[in-house]
């Protein structure tokens, strides 16, 4: 690697600057305060266009995210201006519709396109309808993720939205005309009790002895885990790869995973490694030569189970889940990435689509060829090292409601085209790597114990998007690397796509010294009552309250609403009066 | 046992070894020791510490005017300045006195022919000054250092000139306008004529004649240089005597007049008047001293302007303003930084030596934010090296012997292959 930093400044960057101070905590709070106030903002709009439809011509998705980084960036402008470095948007809002996982996040000039590309695609009925037009429609389990940094403390926040059918009740307010009532109510509901028990959860990190006794002595990785994979079997729910909890430091907020090989990962996630793991064990099959690749990576950078949350330590709660009760059938969930290709290996119900989200890659150096890549990268390489959409990069970015917004989006537009031909280089050489656009699958298990690994157990494919170190196998114990999954996945009929819902949080473990009252505190940066509030849905499923492990959920949920002796936990509320001038911007907007 | 520990440079001797160790290391001693290399007697050491009296009382003085004087920080450009104006001063002292004795000589010439009698008298008068000034001299000296026998030892440098001065007075040759400064013995009927052969036989050219107001004057000054200075015109090598300095002049071909840097031009400017070519052309002026290139001493020092470095990182040489003699560097530069002179403008300025460095178009050293640095310091992925040039050369050359060699060998091993169809063994007939 051609950069190197120094190790007393690396001790710097990677130890001194993650204490936790008075300082920090304030960054990390109007970071939070910001992206709740932007998630506000985004589920106003979705509101007014489907719910309340205050606003005629609706907005597709791809505006709904270009005006939600906008907002972002003018509120950012109040905020520590000229006191820090960096400070911007951590993750582009990206709003995924039904079964996309993640990394929905189109380009104003990628809507003709989408609509060129999947013509298949044109039957009202098809969930991949709403995003390729853009446009939502009642049932659509709508996710919306966006986050803030500010100096490199990050906070993160997504929220799974319904769009229900309206109607006016007798005080002459719209309401939805009835609750959810499907599958994916099952899974909002699993997301929703997950979310809170694993804040709770944490929470009882900075107070080890209010931990049930039910749970253990200590908050683990692996407990974390178990609560999560309960909660999703009672509801008969999966949780999806790609999920974590995971500790989040300055700058390594989880935006690079797959890229960086962070030294001293810790936290819990879900690959599909472990859904291989369970599925077997509950198999009769025992003598299965476990093929043990010795990973490249430095050992603390590979995630494991075996590690204590402790106070002090910021951390990002990341859960997707997915419903699997069509069937009877053991399966595997697992994520296939959407691409562009649109050759002989298309399926006609597949989505093409080409990801607008980019993260560069710092340990790669290339001389390029043509001036406007040149020109763009370093364009980048200024923009900061969070995950950036092209639109970011342009002059006429932020849109701002003064001018006239088709002129500003045309001029984004035009902005665009030339930024697409210098990518184009930057991508082939890997100065930047795509951040994938994910659809949840689910494939029977039955196919996948039917197909066998060829090039033998150890082989992995190297051009797998984004995996985790130590885990570039999806399933090593079956010897299946990502290519074959793939293959496996498109080979199978059975294969069906499933809705995925997604709730993020990121929380601060306040210890007494920084919290605002004198007991530690847990400080929950994004989500919560005010605004991540659970959709209206009923679920015919409920927890076995006879298992110890939901006694101890149970018991921590009643440690939560105890003002007197339970946990603390305090959430960052959105900025109140911003919220009425976001909501007066979107009436004043010229549309 | 005293005679084992003596000082041969004082001339003393001790009792003990002891004695003798810490004489070596007393100052005295050292003074002595420098004296002895320049062949002077030893003086004692009462005589020494005197002299060390007056000395630092004398300059404890002199820095104390000093210090009140510099209250601002000479700058360098200052001190180079009064430098120079003391040399000018002590030169045209030089000059002046040369002038007078000159007069005098020439009014001893006219009476000496109108009063041929008055022959012992003007032996008398012929340099009354000098005389009287080394008179002086010799008795301060004698009243300074009555101790010490060598007054001659002891004699400022001020007194020393004019001890040489009275010494040169006296072997002095008059060399006459009519008369070639550089052959002994032409003398032609006039002025002009003299001028002619010198420039045509001696290349002996007056510069600038359109601003030359003395012309006399000024081949007269040279005159005076060569006969009574016994000194090179033009590169100051001092003969012994008038023969000896034209036989120099003459074999070193250094028969003109040297008009080149500004000292040089300084020398003889008094003979000039340039007042005519200033109106109108104030700058000009200063352009002609700029842009005639001059053959510089020794430590002259050339820099070039070379911009600085601007964010691509790009050194180029934008402006090659080569600036000559030492007097003309921008004297207000903030440092110099033993590469480069840093000006108040900002300008960087790097010497001619270096610029092969500073043509080249290097690429700027990448400088990380916190974002990339925590980044960079929390990578663990371990990358292949890189492609390397050598070895791969090398690894080329190994493949080219090997092609080289198998080739050689299917040859070798062609001509054994049988490529005849219908070959019949004889051997198996």
């Amino acid at each position: 690697m051609e950069l190197a930093v120094s190790y007393e400044d690396s001790q710097v960057l990677l130890k001194d600057k993650n204490v936790l101070q008075d300082s920090v905590v304030d960054k990390y709070r109007t970071a939070g305060q910001i992206s709740q106030t932007a998630l506000k903002y985004v589920t106003g709009l979705i509101n007014d266009i489907y719910h309340y439809k205050t606003i005629e011509t609706p907005l597709t998705i791809s505006e709904i995210c270009l005006l939600a980084d906008s907002f972002i960036i003018t509120r950012l402008e109040q905020y520590y201006k000229n006191k820090v470095n960096e400070r911007g948007i951590a993750i582009p809002t990206s709003i995924d519709v039904d079964q996309l996982a993640s990394g929905w996040s189109p380009e104003i000039d990628d809507v003709k396109n989408l609509k060129n590309w999947n013509k298949e695609i044109t039957s009202e009925e098809d969930p991949l309808n709403s995003s390729v037009t853009g446009l939502l429609k009642v049932g659509d389990v709508v996710k919306i993720t966006l986050g803030v940094h500010i100096d490199g403390y990050t906070s993160e926040v997504s929220h799974t939205m319904v769009i229900y059918p309206t109607s006016t009740n007798e005080t002459g307010a719209i309401v939805p005309a009835g609750p959810l009532l499907d599958v994916k109510a099952d899974a909002i509901a699993a997301n929703h009790i997950a979310m809170e028990t694993v804040v709770a959860l944490l929470a009882c990190a900075l107070t080890p002895e209010k931990l049930p006794a039910s749970l253990g002595t200590a908050v683990t990785g692996q407990l974390i885990r178990h609560i999560v994979n309960t909660v999703a079997r009672s509801y008969n729910c999966a949780v999806v790869p790609g999920s974590r909890v995971r500790r989040i430091r300055r700058f390594l907020a989880g935006q690079n995973e797959g890229i960086v090989a962070e030294r001293e990962y810790k936290g819990v996630v879900w690959t599909e490694s472990h859904q291989e793991a369970e599925l077997l064990a509950n198999s009769d099959v025992k003598d299965l030569a476990v093929a043990t690749n010795s990973s490249r990576s430095v050992p603390s950078a590979i995630p494991v189970d075996d590690f204590t949350v402790n106070s002090g330590e910021v951390y990002m709660i990341d859960l997707k889940m997915v419903p699997v009760g069509h069937s009877t059938k053991k399966g595997l969930v697992t994520l296939d990435v959407v691409d562009s290709a649109q050759g002989k290996s298309h399926r006609k119900n597949e989505l093409v689509a080409r990801s607008g989200i980019f993260v560069r890659d710092f340990a790669q150096s290339h001389a390029l060829k043509l001036k406007t890549s040149r020109k763009l990268l370093t364009n980048i390489d200024r923009n900061g090292v969070y995950p950036f959409k092209l639109s970011h990069l342009s002059e006429n970015f932020p849109i701002v409601q003064d001018k006239d917004y088709n002129e500003q989006i045309a001029a984004l537009d035009k902005d665009l085209k030339s930024f697409r031909l210098g990518m184009s280089e930057i991508l082939n050489n890997y100065l930047c790597v795509e951040s994938p656009i994910e659809v949840a699958k689910w494939v029977p298990w039955e196919h996948i114990l039917k197909g066998s690994n060829q090039n033998g157990a150890l082989s992995y494919d190297a051009t797998a998007t984004l995996t985790l170190p130590g885990h570039e196998v999806p399933l090593p114990k079956l010897g299946i690397a990502s290519l074959k999954l793939k293959s496996l996945m498109k080979s199978c009929p059975e294969t069906i796509d499933l809705p995925v819902v997604r709730e993020c949080t990121t929380v601060v473990l306040c210890d007494s010294d920084v919290s605002s009252g004198d007991k530690p505190e847990l400080l929950r940066l994004t989500g919560g009552s005010k605004t991540s509030q659970p959709s209206w849905i009923q679920s015919k499923l409920e927890l076995n309250s006879e298992d110890s492990t939901v006694q101890g959920i149970f018991q921590l949920a009643t440690l939560v609403k105890d003002k007197r002796f339970g946990l603390v936990i305090r959430e960052t509320q959105p900025m109140k009066q911003v919220v009425n001038q976001g909501s007066k911007e979107n009436n004043g907007m010229e549309l | 046992m005293s005679g084992l520990y003596t000082c041969n440079s004082c001339s003393i001797a001790f009792e003990t070894g002891q004695d003798q160790r810490d004489h070596m290391k007393t100052e005295w001693h050292r003074y002595n020791l420098k004296r002895r290399v320049a062949q002077l007697p030893p003086i004692t050491e009462s005589t020494f510490n005197s002299k060390v009296n007056s000395l630092s009382v004398n300059e404890a003085q002199e820095e104390a005017e000093k210090k009140k004087q510099d209250k601002r920080q000479m700058t360098k450009k200052d001190m180079r300045r009064k430098e120079k104006e003391a040399l000018l001063e002590k030169k045209k002292k030089l000059l002046q006195l040369a002038k007078e004795s000159m007069m005098k000589n020439m009014a001893a010439a006219q009476q000496e022919q109108t009063q041929q009698t008055a022959q012992s008298a003007k032996e008398v008068e012929q340099a009354p000054i000098p005389v009287e000034t080394s008179t002086e001299t010799a008795t301060a000296a004698v009243t300074t250092a009555a101790a010490a026998p060598e007054n001659d030892e002891e004699l400022t440098e001020e007194q020393l000139a004019e001890k040489l001065m009275k010494q040169k007075l006296e072997s002095q040759v008059e060399i006459p306008l009519e008369t070639c400064l550089f052959c002994t013995k032409k003398t032609f009927p006039d002025f002009e004529s003299n001028l002619d052969h010198m420039f045509k036989t001696h290349g002996f050219y007056i510069p600038e004649q359109k601003y030359l107001t003395d012309k006399k004057g000024l081949v007269k000054y040279m005159s005076e240089k060569i006969g009574l200075g016994n000194v090179c015109i033009v590169c100051n090598y001092q003969g012994r005597s008038l023969p000896a300095v034209r036989a120099h002049m003459l074999a070193k071909r250094h028969c003109k007049i040297p008009y080149e840097s500004e000292n040089e031009r300084l020398e003889i400017s008094e003979f000039y008047d340039f007042t005519s070519s200033y109106q109108g052309f104030m700058n000009t002026e200063t352009n002609i001293t700029k842009d005639v290139p001059a053959a510089d001493d020794g430590n002259d020092e050339e820099w070039e302007d070379v911009s600085s470095e601007d964010e691509d990182g790009a050194t180029e040489v934008t402006a090659n303003k080569i600036i000559d003699d030492e007097e003309d560097v921008p004297e207000e530069y903030l440092y110099n930084d033993g590469v480069q002179l840093h000006l108040p403008n900002g300008v960087k300025i790097g010497h001619r030596s270096l610029q092969r460095y500073f043509k080249q178009n290097l690429k700027p050293e990448k400088e990380l934010t916190e974002g990339q640095g925590t980044l960079v310091a929390a990578e663990t992925r371990t990358f292949l090296p890189g492609f390397d040039k050598k070895q791969y050369q090398v690894r080329q050359r190994v493949w080219q012997t090997e092609n080289r060699d198998k080739k050689r060998e299917d040859k070798r091993a062609a001509k054994f292959v049988n490529n005849q169809p219908y070959y019949r063994d004889q051997l198996l007939q």
